[in-house]
């Protein structure tokens, strides 16, 4: 017994000391291999092995496919366009019945081999098994070549586009295209899914239980590791758009968003995606943490509130717009969102600031003003009235048939939360509106959503250009609630129409967009619905919440709004040029030394540029010195003037000037001839070697140089090393005329006398 | 003998009643998985008949089956060994416990322990002292640990101990962000330690005042016993007093809540497993519960049922071992 205890208290201590051991017991050697590498680390949520798993097609997998996978294109809802990513180039015909698609050749998956049509259709018969609607509208897929694949449609339509070029993510056949080939047999052999579910369930099952033990795409990471609180991802050295600028990615598991936050302020995580931070933690956020770069951005869905028109009195309408003016969206938007939120402006069913976006402005000024149901409580309580309704000994309101305006609010999902519930009781109890709250589970509240058992219920709403007619399709046929049957009906009129206009089969036709439907036309589809919503009022639009996004100024990113504005929704897929591009690249940076000598075009100093940079530094030397070359941390790196460096990691660079010895060379004044210095004083680099050439006048003969008062030569030409400060002389000589004429006179006075002599003797 | 089979009927039949109202009582309750995930789908821009297409390929079995069909498919899956299939985590229900009930056990047995070894020491050492200061102080404690929630007291460690002070890893979880957990070495082993110091200190913080309140109780009742009166007045020891006397009579009825905690042990513990990313039991249990996944929360009470009807078993065979006045018969 004894030693039982012994060993039970000897493990509990080990223990205990073990856990308390320091932590750099374990973490030395990987804090060293962290040094050199640039990682970017955001919080992620995800269930990991073995529970989480990589079926891109199955719920519960772990979506790391954002940068692993690659797309055809990245797609810009801001203005539309798609830029070429594995798709090289696309048509679609311009009478909408069929669409091609060219691949980029040389494209690598992170197993080595190379993208091809397989690839593409492997993922695309595997989302035939979920039947997914893109396959309402293929006909048939033709292989061109191994880049180049067509799809033939069933009707007029440009629906699959969008899915082909960027919804779904390219998967690699290596991994599902065993069940991809089966599938493709399958239709082969006549079988439609969307016939016979049972012709394709043993494939579906197969596909379900897939089990890949890790993810193999052609994006710009692959994995590297999956621990329980952290996914780490690297860099692909053969990505078709060069290696990312990032070495790795660290997803990280917080277990508390307390927790994360705490992380994100101490600047230990670079990036959240959170909607409506507490005011209060994104001051923090940008006093206590230096790199924090945040912006505010409109999400395009925004909280509703659903009013069940089956049940009376709401299937009043004057009852809806009663409430419609009974609640303040502004104070009660406050209430849930703390960190800020827009209350909508219209009561119109979709994302009021994209209004104009969508609609034309006349039209919003002359048809849509009454829908704004501006907080007007006395107007509420006037309708109510108008009703003959007369408020109860306890203040409620009652109909002349004796019921209560009293409901229940259903709310749960997160939609609309408990202290903005408990707001718009409140303020509907001031108008004699008894609310009766039931805060439940997500489960409990889409249970009482669906089967129509609520009187009022959270919701949400969308933009016109997010799933809108989906939006459309719950408000008026969905929900029990919403029958159109019993309580909306499918007809009805709009001032502007003579005819009255089906809604359900309005809303329906928009996912055709915009193969069928003229912008024209969309335009006016949209305008009726909303007319119809805002006077019908099936829901209340109460307010979109903001987005708060966090970057680290550590990295260089873009900071455009524009493009941020378009994660309000598609946040991991909006993410992706960041990775794809290399739009987002840690900083390094320039340490340029200072210098003696001369100039730089980059003053000396510490500048921080993008991973991948190129800069140009060019260097001017001063008066007196000399560029001798440029030292990059600590190496020669080349004599010529302008420097041009890539910043592939952190560089130290040094122009190197030296300065100049002059000799001074004194020319002194001649006479009987020229220099070709003239006489005077001039410097020269020592060591250089100067040449002088003299020429004499006529008269002059030139005898000698002397330099430094010593003779130097005889010849015209001299050549002096400046090794010294020299002083040169060029000695002429004058030619003796006297002697010539005396010569001249002597010959003369022979000639004479000769001549007399000669004279007289021959007398 | 006699007495063993006749247990042993009865827990199954235990077992069996809490399998069956575990079943019911979780497809009775509003909402439903379907729904759930159609929702998830409608928030990712599906429409409906696409979200319910997925779902409905995705749920191992026919939501809208009757529930006594429901039933006899489970049952005969259990006596196959087959719990079901998570629709949420697309896996096998067999596979999700494999993984969750080792980090369960470890961390939960380790503390469940701890907290008894030391509760029962500090009741029946307050017990002696009763009406001392210590023995307010303790008393004052144990009343308060014991009613508070064990995620409170955890975040509190959490951001004391690691996050301010550093004593311990600020990365939750059962092991650290880089370890790799394929490679049982000295790394992983050290790792899995640090990371369930704080999970088991929160949980021996909260579990032990019970214990000790309970000891004390029982102490106190004990020692007005005449065998102590009676043993003191022989001149025994103290020393034996304490522990024959009092101790060994004072501590039976905790052993046999200690043998039902074994098996609850099973069950998790949902808030500090769900606090400190630890993946047991108690956070698939959660998972489960949130998105009405049938067969995992099922299967989560199908083991906790079992471990705890065990563990009752086992406290029934300790008991008559530890107290010779109970017999089997």
């Amino acid at each position: 017994m004894k030693a039982w205890r012994i060993l039970a208290s000897g493990l509990i201590c080990i223990m205990l000391l073990i856990s308390m051991a320091p932590q750099s017991f374990t973490s030395i050697k990987t804090v060293t291999a962290q040094e050199e590498k640039s990682v970017w680390i955001r919080p992620f949520g995800y269930n990991p092995p073995p529970v989480g798993h990589f079926n891109y097609f199955i719920s519960g997998s772990i979506a790391v496919f954002d940068w692993v996978f690659e797309l055809m294109t990245h797609y810009f809802a801001a203005n539309g366009t798609y830029i070429s990513c594995v798709a090289e180039s696309w048509q679609l015909d311009p009478d909408y019945m069929w669409f091609q698609v060219k691949l980029r050749k040389g494209v690598k998956f992170h197993d080595g081999h190379e993208l091809t049509y397989k690839d593409v259709l492997a993922t695309l018969y595997c989302v035939y098994l979920l039947k997914d609607r893109l396959w309402y509208f293929i006909k048939d897929v033709q292989v061109i070549d191994d880049y180049t694949i067509k799809f033939i449609f069933t009707e007029k339509t440009d629906y699959p586009v969008f899915y082909i070029l960027w919804h779904w993510m390219i998967v690699s056949y290596t991994q599902y295209g065993s069940i991809s080939d089966k599938v493709q047999q399958r239709i082969k052999e006549g079988k439609n899914i969307f016939d016979k579910t049972e012709d394709f369930q043993d494939l579906i099952n197969e596909l379900n239980q897939f089990r890949p033990e890790t993810v193999i795409g052609c994006g710009p990471y692959k994995l590297k590791s999956v621990t329980e609180t952290m996914i780490v991802l690297e860099a692909f050295e053969d990505y078709w758009n060069g290696k990312p600028p990032i070495d790795e990615i660290h997803l990280v598991r917080y277990a508390t968003a307390d927790l994360l936050w705490e992380a994100l302020i101490k600047g230990e995580a670079h990036y959240v995606w959170a909607i409506s931070p507490s005011p209060d933690l994104v001051r923090r956020l940008v006093t206590e943490n230096p790199y924090a770069w945040t912006i505010r951005i409109p999400r395009p869905v925004g909280v509703t509130l659903y009013i069940n028109k089956a049940k009376y009195p709401l299937s009043l309408v004057d009852v809806r717009r009663a409430l419609a003016y009974a609640i303040n969206r502004s104070e009660v938007g406050w209430v849930q969102y703390t960190g800020g939120c827009v209350p909508s402006e219209y009561v119109i069913g979709f994302h009021v600031p994209d209004l104009t976006r969508y609609l034309n402005q006349s039209f919003i000024n002359q048809w849509l003003k009454d829908f704004k149901y501006e907080y007007n409580p006395a107007k509420a309580e006037q309708i109510l009235q108008g009703l003959g309704f007369k408020r109860g000994a306890d203040g409620v309101y009652v109909t002349p048939n004796g019921t209560r305006l009293e409901f229940t609010l259903v709310t749960g999902g997160g939609w609309i939360n408990a202290p903005a519930a408990e707001n718009l009781k409140a303020q509907l109890q001031k108008v004699g509106i008894k609310l009766n709250v039931q805060v439940v589970d997500t489960a409990v509240w889409s249970d009482a959503f669906y089967r129509g058992a609520y009187d009022l219920s959270g919701g949400v709403y969308g933009s016109p250009g997010f799933s809108f007619d989906e939006y459309y399709h719950k408000y008026m046929t969905l929900y029990p609630g919403h029958d159109p049957a019993k309580t909306w009906g499918q007809m009805h009129s709009v001032p502007w129409k003579t005819q009255p206009v089906n809604v359900t089969k309005l809303a329906k036709t928009i996912p055709l967009f915009p193969a069928q439907i003229s912008q024209a036309e969309l335009t006016e589809i949209y305008s009726t619905l909303a007319y119809i919503t805002g006077n019908e009022v099936p829901v209340i639009n109460l307010y979109q919440p903001a987005v708060v996004i966090l970057m680290d100024k550590r990295f260089v990113f873009p900071t455009d709004p524009g493009y941020w504005n378009g994660l309000g929704s598609y946040e991991l897929h909006g993410l992706r040029p960041l990775f794809t591009f290399g739009w987002l690249r840690p900083k390094v940076n320039l340490t340029v030394e200072s210098v003696v000598g001369g100039t730089l075009s980059l003053a000396p100093g510490r500048y921080e540029y993008g991973k991948g940079d190129t800069v140009t530094i060019t260097a001017t030397p001063l008066s007196r010195y000399r560029f001798e070359r440029w030292e990059v941390d600590g190496s020669p790196a080349g004599t010529d003037t302008t420097l041009t460096i890539k910043m592939d990691r952190s560089h130290r660079v040094k122009a190197v000037f030296s300065s100049i010895i002059y000799k001074t060379l004194t020319v002194l004044p001649v006479e009987g001839g020229t220099l070709s210095i003239a006489p005077g004083s001039y410097e020269y680099e020592a060591g250089q070697t100067v040449t002088i050439t003299a020429t004499p006048s006529s008269g002059y003969n030139f005898e000698r140089w002397e330099v430094d008062g010593s003779p130097a030569g005889t010849s015209t030409t001299l050549t002096i090393t400046m090794d010294a400060d020299h002083t040169v002389k060029a000695v002429f000589t004058r030619i003796p005329y006297e002697m010539y004429i005396g010569i001249v006179v002597v010959i003369v006075i022979i000639a004479v006398a000769a001549y007399l002599i000669l004279k007289r003797r021959g007398k | 003998m006699r007495w063993i089979v006749r247990k042993t009927v009865l827990s199954v039949i235990t077992l069996f009643c809490a399998v069956t109202i575990t079943f019911f009582l979780y497809r009775v309750i509003p909402g439903n998985p379907v729904d759930l995930m159609i929702n998830y789908y409608l928030s990712l821009g599906y429409s409906y008949e696409e979200a319910l297409s997925r779902v409905l390929m995705m749920v191992p079995f026919v939501p809208t089956a009757p529930l006594h069909e429901q039933y006899v498919d489970f049952l005969k899956g259990v006596l196959r060994g087959d719990l079901g299939y998570s629709f949420t985590l697309a896996q096998p229900i067999t596979r999700i416990l494999g993984y969750a009930i080792p980090w369960t056990v470890f961390s939960v047995s380790i503390s469940l322990v701890i907290s008894f070894l030391l509760g029962i020491m500090m009741g029946m050492y307050i017990a002696y002292k009763r009406g001392s200061l210590l023995d307010k102080i303790i008393s004052f404690y144990s009343s308060i640990t014991t009613a508070m929630p064990q995620n409170i007291l955890g975040f509190f460690l959490i951001w004391s101990l690691a996050i301010q002070l550093g004593w311990f890893p600020k990365e939750l979880g059962p092991y650290g962000p880089r370890v790799d957990p394929s490679k049982f070495n000295l790394e992983f082993i050290t790792s899995v330690l640090r990371h369930a110091a704080l999970p088991i200190l929160t949980y021996v913080l909260t579990s032990m005042g019970s214990w000790i309140l309970m000891m004390k109780s029982s102490t106190i009742s004990v020692l007005g016993e005449y065998y102590v009166t009676a043993a003191e007045a022989r001149g025994l020891k103290d020393r034996r007093i304490v522990t024959t006397y009092v101790g060994r009579n004072a501590v039976l009825p905790l052993f046999t809540r200690f043998a039902i905690s074994l098996g609850f042990m099973f069950g998790g513990a949902l808030l500090i497993e769900n606090l400190f990313l630890y993946p047991g039991i108690g956070r698939y249990l959660t998972i489960g519960i949130s998105m009405r996944d049938y067969p995992l929360v099922t299967g989560c009470f199908l083991i906790t049922s079992v471990a705890t009807v065990l563990g009752n078993l086992l406290a029934d065979l300790l008991y008559s071992r530890l107290d010779p006045r109970i017999r089997f018969e």
